[in-house]
C-alpha cells in the first residue's frame, strides 16, 4: 500500500547519493544546498555548486539529496518528538500519578490513624481490638508507602527533603500517641493533652508536610500531562515541508519530461503524507483521550480525593472535641468548617465538594457519591445529637453517639468514607483507561515513522535515479 | 461509692510519688504555705489568719524566712472611685439563706447547671474508671447543689473552655461556675462572686534537677511556659527575667512541654500546680507565691439572691476546723500535694 503500484521493471542503481554524504544539519527545505565548507575552500565549492547547477543531471542530484535529508529530518524529529509525549504520557500514568496518588495516600493515611487514635483515647481501656489494629495498619501503610516513595522520588531534591522530614515526624507522633494512652490508663488529663499535642503535631508537621508533597506530585504528573498533549509543531511543519517539496519535485519533473508521475517520487509523496496525517491525526487522537482522562475522571479524583480527606478532617476534629473534654471550642468550630467544605450550605455559591463530585460523576460512581452525600447529611444530623448530649453535661452519652456502633457519627463517618473510597476507585480505573487509550495512540507512531521515512527517502531515491539514469 | 475506691486503689501505688514530691519540693512548698498566711496576714485587716490553725503554719513561715528575705505580692484591690483605698475583689454579699427569683428559678427546674473543668487534676476531672467528673471543685458544687435542691440533687456538670467562663454565666448556659476561677477586680465588674473558698498565688514549677530557683535570674534564658490570656501570662509579659516566653492555650499543655523537654518551668497558681504534681511527681514548685489570689464560685451579677445562699453553703460547709466537710474534700484530693498549711478554709470577707 505505501509502495508505489507500478514499480519500473528495470531496477535502477540503489541509492539516491552515490557521491555526496547526506546532509546531516543543513535545515535547507529545497534547491539551494549550501554547505559551508572550509574558508579556504569556500570558493572553490561555491564554483563547484554552481557547476552542477549549470547540468540538469547535477540539479537532480542536488533535489534529490535535499529531499531525501528533508524526509529524514522529518522521520527523526517525528520520532524525537513523538517518543518524548509518549513516554511523557507513559511517565504520567505509570508513574507521576501512581506517585501523586500515592502522596494522597499518605496524607489519608495519616490523617486516618490520628482519627482513629482518638476514637480509641475516648474509649479509654474499653478501646475495641478493631480501633487499635485500624490506626496500627495505617500507621504501618503510611511508613510502607513513604518507603516505596523514597525509592520512586528520583528526580526530585525537594520531595526527598518532604518524605525524610515525614519519616522523622512519624515516630514522634507515635510516641506521642502511645504516651496520651499510657498516661490515660494512669487516669491522668495529662493523656489527653498529649493526644491534642500529638494531634497538633499531626495538622501543624505531618499533614502539613504530607499535603506539600502531595501538590508536588500532583504538579509533576500535570507537568507529565501537559508535555504529553504538546502539539508537535516541529514534526508537523518538516512533514508540510517534505511533502511541499515532493510535490514540487514532481511538477518539475513534469514539466521538464512532459510525463505524467514520476513513480518514485508518487510513491515517496505518499508515505510522507501518510506519516503527515498520522502524527496529526494519531496525536490529536491521544491528546483529546488524555484530556479526557484528566478533565473527566482524573478532576472527578482529585475532587473526591479531597472530600475523602475532609471527610476524614471533620471526624477528627469530632472526636478532638470530645478528647478536649470541653476544654477547647476550637475542635468543634473545624468540625463544622471541614463539614461546610463537604456539604456547602444550600445558598452559597461555592458548592461543597461532595457536590462538586456528584457534578463530576456518572453512573456507579455518581450513585456511591450520592450515597456518601446521604450519609454526611445523617452524620451532621447524629453530630447535633452528640453535641446536645455533651451540652447536657451527659459525657458518656455523647462519646457513645460519637464512637458507638449502630447510630453512632462513627458509622456515618464509616459510611461516607467506603462510598467515597468505593467512587475513587471506580474513578482511577476509568482514568487508567482513558490515559492507557492516548498512549496507544502515541505508542506506534515513533516506529511508524521511522518505517515510513525509510520508504519515502527510498521512493525518492528511485524517483530521482530513474531520470538521472536517462542523462547516462 | 467512688471515695471508698478511689482511696484504696490510692493508697497503695499512688501516695509513695506524692510523698517523693513533697520531701523534693519540702522548701519550696513549706514557703508557698508560708506566702498564703503572709499575704492574708498583710492583706486583710480584720482578723487575718486568725481562724487558722496557727501552730505548724507559723513554723513553716519562720523556716522560709530564715532562707528567704520575703518580697510579697500584695493582693489585688480594686479602685471604685470615690472611697479611699478601693476594695478587696473577694469582699462578697453577706450570706443569707432567702429564697428570690434566682434560687427560686433553679428550685422550679429542680436542676443545678454548673459550669466546671474536665481536665484539671484533682479540682474537676473525669474518672477515667467510671466517667463521673469528681475533684475539690465537684464536691463543693455538689454542696451547694444539696443545699438547694435536697438530697440526691439533679446536677448538669457542663464543661466550659476557660475564656468562656464569663460569656457561659452571661448567656444564661450555666447557673454558676466552680472551676477554680480566681476573683479579679476585672471579673467583679462582669460576674458576681461568693465569698473565697481557696487561697492561693501565681507560682514557678520546674522538673527535678532545674537550674531554676525562683522568679529571678535563674529563669535567664530558659523556656518559661502559661496559659494565654492568663495571670501567669500577663506576670511573665511584665517580667520576663531574660526568659524565653512560651504560650500554650491550656496549663497542661504546659506540663506536656516540660515532659517533652520543650520547656523548662510553667507557671500557674499554685493550687492548678497541685495537680500536675499529682499527675508528675518529679515537678516541684519553686520560689514564692507571686500573687495573692482567691478561688471564688462565679455567678451572674443579678442573682444577688444565689450569691448568698451560695456564702451561706459555703460558710457551713467551710466550719468546724479540721472535721469540716471543706477539710474532708482537701484531705481527699489535695492533701499530699499541697503543703498541710493550705488545708486551712480561707477567712471570708464580706462588703455588707
Amino acid at each position: 500500500m505505501t509502495q508505489p503500484p507500478s514499480a519500473p521493471p528495470g531496477a535502477p542503481p540503489a541509492f539516491p547519493a552515490p557521491r555526496a554524504e547526506v546532509p546531516a544539519g543543513s535545515p535547507a527545505p529545497s534547491p539551494p544546498v549550501e554547505r559551508p565548507g572550509r574558508l579556504g575552500a569556500l570558493s572553490g565549492c561555491a564554483r563547484r555548486l554552481r557547476a552542477a547547477f549549470g547540468t540538469e543531471p547535477g540539479r537532480l542530484r542536488l533535489i534529490g539529496l535535499a529531499l531525501a535529508g528533508l524526509l529524514l529530518l522529518f522521520g527523526v524529529t517525528t520520532y524525537w518528538q513523538l517518543s518524548d509525549r509518549a513516554e511523557a504520557a507513559r511517565t504520567a500514568r505509570e508513574t507521576s500519578q501512581p506517585l501523586s496518588r500515592n502522596a494522597a495516600d499518605i496524607y489519608r493515611y495519616l490523617a486516618d490513624a490520628n482519627t482513629t487514635a482518638a476514637s480509641g483515647f475516648l474509649a479509654g481501656a474499653d478501646e475495641p481490638r478493631n480501633v487499635r489494629n485500624r490506626y496500627v495498619r495505617h500507621i504501618s501503610n503510611a511508613s510502607e508507602l513513604l518507603a516505596s516513595a523514597a525509592g520512586h522520588g528520583q528526580g526530585s531534591a525537594l520531595s526527598a527533603v518532604l518524605i525524610a522530614r515525614l519519616n522523622a515526624e512519624l515516630p514522634r507522633y507515635t510516641g506521642l500517641v502511645e504516651t496520651a494512652r499510657a498516661n490515660d490508663r494512669q487516669r491522668l488529663p495529662l493523656g489527653s493533652a498529649y493526644l491534642r499535642y500529638a494531634d497538633e503535631r499531626m495538622q501543624d508537621t505531618l499533614l502539613a508536610t504530607a499535603d506539600e508533597l502531595y501538590r508536588l506530585e500532583t504538579a509533576r504528573y500535570r507537568a507529565d500531562l501537559a508535555e504529553a498533549r504538546a502539539w508537535p509543531w516541529l514534526s508537523i511543519g518538516l512533514g508540510v515541508a517534505s511533502v511541499g517539496a515532493l510535490g514540487w519535485a514532481q511538477r518539475r519533473h513534469y514539466l521538464r519530461t512532459h510525463r505524467v508521475l514520476n513513480p518514485g517520487l508518487v510513491a515517496a509523496t505518499t508515505a510522507a503524507g501518510l506519516l503527515l496525517l498520522w502524527v496529526a491525526g494519531g496525536h490529536l487522537m491521544a491528546s483529546s483521550s488524555l484530556e479526557e482522562a484528566e478533565s473527566g475522571p482524573g478532576r472527578a479524583l482529585t475532587t473526591l480525593s479531597d472530600a475523602r480527606t475532609e471527610a476524614l478532617l471533620a471526624r477528627g476534629a469530632e472526636n478532638l472535641t470530645l478528647v478536649a473534654r470541653g476544654g477547647d471550642s476550637t475542635f468543634d468550630e473545624k468540625y463544622i468548617s471541614s463539614m461546610d467544605r463537604l456539604l456547602a450550605p444550600p445558598d452559597d455559591a461555592r458548592a461543597g465538594l461532595l457536590l462538586l463530585a456528584l457534578a463530576q460523576t456518572e453512573d456507579e460512581s455518581r450513585t456511591a457519591v450520592k450515597d456518601a452525600i446521604a450519609a454526611a447529611r445523617v452524620w451532621e444530623h447524629r453530630h447535633e445529637e452528640a453535641r446536645r448530649f455533651e451540652m447536657e453535661g451527659d459525657y458518656n452519652g455523647a462519646i457513645r453517639q460519637v464512637i458507638g456502633n449502630a447510630g453512632s457519627t462513627g458509622e456515618s463517618f464509616d459510611r461516607v468514607n467506603n462510598k467515597l473510597s468505593d467512587a475513587v476507585d471506580r474513578q482511577q480505573r476509568q482514568f487508567l483507561d482513558a490515559a492507557q487509550s492516548g498512549l496507544n495512540w502515541l505508542g506506534v507512531l515513533p516506529p511508524a515513522a521511522v518505517v515510513l521515512v525509510l520508504l519515502a527517502a527510498a521512493g525518492t531515491a528511485r524517483g530521482v535515479a530513474r531520470p538521472l539514469a536517462e542523462y547516462r | 461509692m467512688r471515695g471508698t475506691t478511689r482511696g484504696d486503689a490510692g493508697a497503695g501505688r499512688g501516695l509513695a510519688p506524692h510523698w517523693r514530691a513533697l520531701l523534693l519540693g519540702g522548701a519550696g512548698l513549706a514557703l508557698a504555705g508560708a506566702m498564703v498566711v503572709g499575704t492574708l496576714t498583710a492583706g486583710s485587716p480584720q482578723e487575718g489568719a486568725g481562724g487558722r490553725e496557727p501552730t505548724e503554719t507559723a513554723d513553716a513561715t519562720r523556716a522560709s524566712l530564715d532562707e528567704d528575705p520575703v518580697p510579697l505580692a500584695s493582693r489585688e484591690r480594686c479602685d471604685d472611685s470615690g472611697e479611699g483605698g478601693g476594695f478587696d475583689p473577694a469582699e462578697s454579699l453577706s450570706p443569707v439563706r432567702e429564697v428570690g427569683p434566682a434560687v427560686e428559678r433553679i428550685r422550679e427546674r429542680d436542676q443545678l447547671v454548673v459550669g466546671i473543668d474536665q481536665n484539671s487534676y484533682r479540682w474537676g476531672y473525669r474518672h477515667p474508671d467510671d466517667g463521673k467528673i469528681v475533684g475539690f471543685d465537684i464536691d463543693l458544687a455538689r454542696a451547694i447543689a444539696e443545699d438547694l435542691l435536697g438530697p440526691d440533687p439533679d446536677i448538669v456538670f457542663r464543661a466550659i473552655p476557660t475564656d468562656q467562663r464569663i460569656g457561659a454565666l452571661r448567656t444564661d448556659k450555666v447557673d454558676m461556675v466552680v472551676r477554680s476561677m480566681s476573683i479579679t477586680c476585672e471579673r467583679v465588674e462582669q460576674v458576681a462572686f461568693s465569698a473565697s473558698y481557696f487561697e492561693t498565688g501565681q507560682q514557678l514549677l520546674v522538673p527535678r534537677g532545674s537550674p531554676i530557683t525562683g522568679f529571678d535570674e535563674s529563669m535567664e534564658g530558659q523556656r518559661v511556659c502559661s496559659a494565654k490570656e492568663t495571670t501567669a501570662a500577663r506576670l511573665l509579659e511584665r517580667e520576663s527575667h531574660g526568659a524565653h516566653l512560651m504560650e500554650r492555650p491550656n496549663h497542661l499543655d504546659c506540663l506536656v512541654q516540660i515532659q517533652l523537654g520543650l520547656a523548662e518551668a510553667l507557671m500557674t497558681d499554685s493550687a492548678l500546680a497541685a495537680g500536675h504534681i499529682g499527675q508528675d511527681p518529679t515537678m516541684r514548685l519553686v520560689g514564692e507565691e507571686l500573687t495573692a489570689e482567691s478561688y471564688g464560685v462565679a455567678m451572674r451579677s443579678e442573682d444577688e439572691d444565689l450569691v448568698r445562699w451560695v456564702n451561706a453553703v459555703l460558710a457551713s460547709y467551710q466550719a468546724g476546723g479540721t472535721s469540716s466537710r471543706w477539710r474532708a474534700s482537701f484531705d481527699e484530693w489535695l492533701s499530699g500535694y499541697l503543703p498541710d498549711s493550705a488545708g486551712v478554709p480561707p477567712e471570708p470577707l464580706y462588703r455588707d
